[in-house]
């Protein structure tokens, strides 16, 4: 291919890889149709036939004019199962991931692929951004719009259900998300008020073997992991999202609040999002720098945050460690240019896969 | 794309001389970044703060004539990573129809098969 997959080619793209591995793949329709009435797929990738293995569950195209995230996706799983089933080792640039690595993958983990989570936003900025260098990220939903374009639309991350009462739950300062229909940032109406979050908990909920969630987006080369909505403390565990005593004092740096996470998981966190900023290194030089997701700015309603903090619900979910991608320098380069942060990031799944299944972090 | 804060004034309408323009300011001075951020209409795309051994970096979206004016501040390098196409070269290419419409055509990756 030598340009962007249009959003019915990713849905016909995924659809093949699972009748094309009918041994492997299992194509999962989402429940919620968009507001636009597309129904999306999410690609299951397993070779465990009655025990289950510990799945990465990895989503991307959340935001509109953010394009590329489904062809890195789809790229990684087609890589994955066609070396899988050669028992092949896989090239990119200087990175090299042996055959039995391949194989240690598949036969140690599942891989779940939502290549669109945005469908209606994608379809929109593939057909209206190319001469913007940003661009529509919302998705298209008109209930609040009153009738005005310029008010269509959610931001589809920043309706999850974490601290999405950010009037409520977080400070004064630069609010992480907005009331206001017009804004960029919307968060809808209410906490998973948008089919396309729903989506992404339903994909969760039917994956309860989740021990890991990726979501892709673009474009500050970095490499994310939780918290987003403060700085991280594993001193006090009174001191967290949940507790409604810190209420209106969360989201500022340096300030009293800090948002608990215990210190193993903080541990993992770093030392995944490094494992996969050193394999991608090694592609090109290319530096994607690890951090915390919270970095001077807050963010509510993320799906990063939700997916990391299901583990406290009533009743609790399993544990599932969250991190974010910011692929590329451009939300949507040429495609010679997204060739190369395809290449990039694929290197960094499969080094994330190699950390997971390697020895645990010293 | 995760934060986006509108700090500043409003960036006002892009037009041909003065264009929304993609740029990362580099910086170890953290108290001008915020400064600069916080009184200059940008919407910031993503703040990474310093960081074993890391200078700040802040993606935002902004006016050249706004980049123009951190550029001539020595606390700033200011790296352009995006302008708006201006020939169908530099416009990113959609697919047109369904390649993939006969399901036995399977999307292949990037990574050299190595046998």
């Amino acid at each position: 291919m030598d340009s962007y997959l249009n959003v019915v080619e990713i849905e016909s793209a995924i659809a093949n890889l699972a009748s094309g591995y009918p041994g492997l793949c299992t194509l999962r329709t989402l429940p919620d149709a968009s507001a636009g009435g597309r129904i999306s797929h999410a690609l299951h990738v397993s070779s465990a036939n009655a025990a289950m293995h510990p799945a990465l569950v990895l989503s991307a195209g959340v935001h509109g004019c953010e394009w590329g995230g489904a062809e890195i996706l789809i790229a990684f799983v087609a890589d994955l199962l066609a070396a899988y089933t050669t028992a092949s080792s896989l090239q990119y640039g200087s990175k090299n991931i042996p055959a039995p690595a391949i194989k240690a993958l598949l036969d140690g983990l599942d891989v779940v692929i939502f290549p669109v989570v945005n469908p209606d936003g994608l379809a929109y900025s593939l057909s209206h951004d190319a001469k913007s260098v940003a661009g529509w990220r919302k998705n298209r939903n008109s209930k609040s719009s009153k009738g005005q374009p310029a008010r269509i639309g959610v931001d589809v991350n920043r309706n999850f259900d974490f601290l999405w009462d950010y009037k409520t739950t977080m400070g004064r300062g630069e609010p992480p998300a907005s009331v206001n229909p017009r804004d960029p940032d919307f968060h809808g109406a209410s906490p998973f008020s948008e089919p396309e979050s729903r989506n992404v908990r339903w994909l969760l909920d039917a994956m309860p073997n989740a021990q890991w969630f990726i979501d892709l987006h673009a474009c500050s080369p970095a490499i994310l992991y939780s918290w987003g909505d403060d700085q991280n403390q594993s001193a006090d565990a009174t001191m967290n999202y949940r507790n409604a005593a810190w209420d209106g004092r969360r989201g500022e740096p340096d300030d009293e609040y800090a948002e608990y996470i215990p210190p193993q998981d903080a541990a993992v966190a770093k030392y995944l999002a490094k494992a996969m900023k050193d394999a991608l290194f090694e592609v090109r030089g290319t530096l994607y720098r690890p951090a915390q997701s919270f970095a001077y700015y807050a963010v509510s309603g993320a799906s990063d945050d939700y997916v990391y903090a299901r583990q406290w619900e009533t009743p609790p979910k399993p544990k599932v460690l969250a991190f974010v991608i910011e692929f590329g320098s451009n939300f949507h380069p040429v495609w010679t240019e997204m060739e190369f942060a395809i290449d990039d990031v694929c290197a960094a799944l499969f080094g994330f896969c190699g950390a997971v299944l390697g020895p645990p972090p010293p | 794309m995760a934060p986006t804060n509108h700090t500043g004034a409003p960036r006002g309408r892009a037009n041909a001389e003065d264009p929304e323009i993609l740029v990362r300011l580099v910086t170890q001075d953290v108290e001008a970044l915020k400064h600069f951020l916080a009184t200059n209409p940008v919407e910031v795309v993503r703040v990474l703060l310093p960081d074993a051994g890391y200078p700040a970096w802040a993606t935002v979206l902004t006016r050249e004539s706004v980049a123009a004016s951190a550029r001539r501040m020595a606390e700033f390098e200011v790296v352009v990573l995006a302008r708006p196409p201006t020939t169908d070269r530099e416009t990113p290419q959609v697919g047109q129809g369904n390649r993939f419409s006969d399901p036995k055509i399977l999307p292949r990756g990037r990574g050299r098969i190595v046998r």
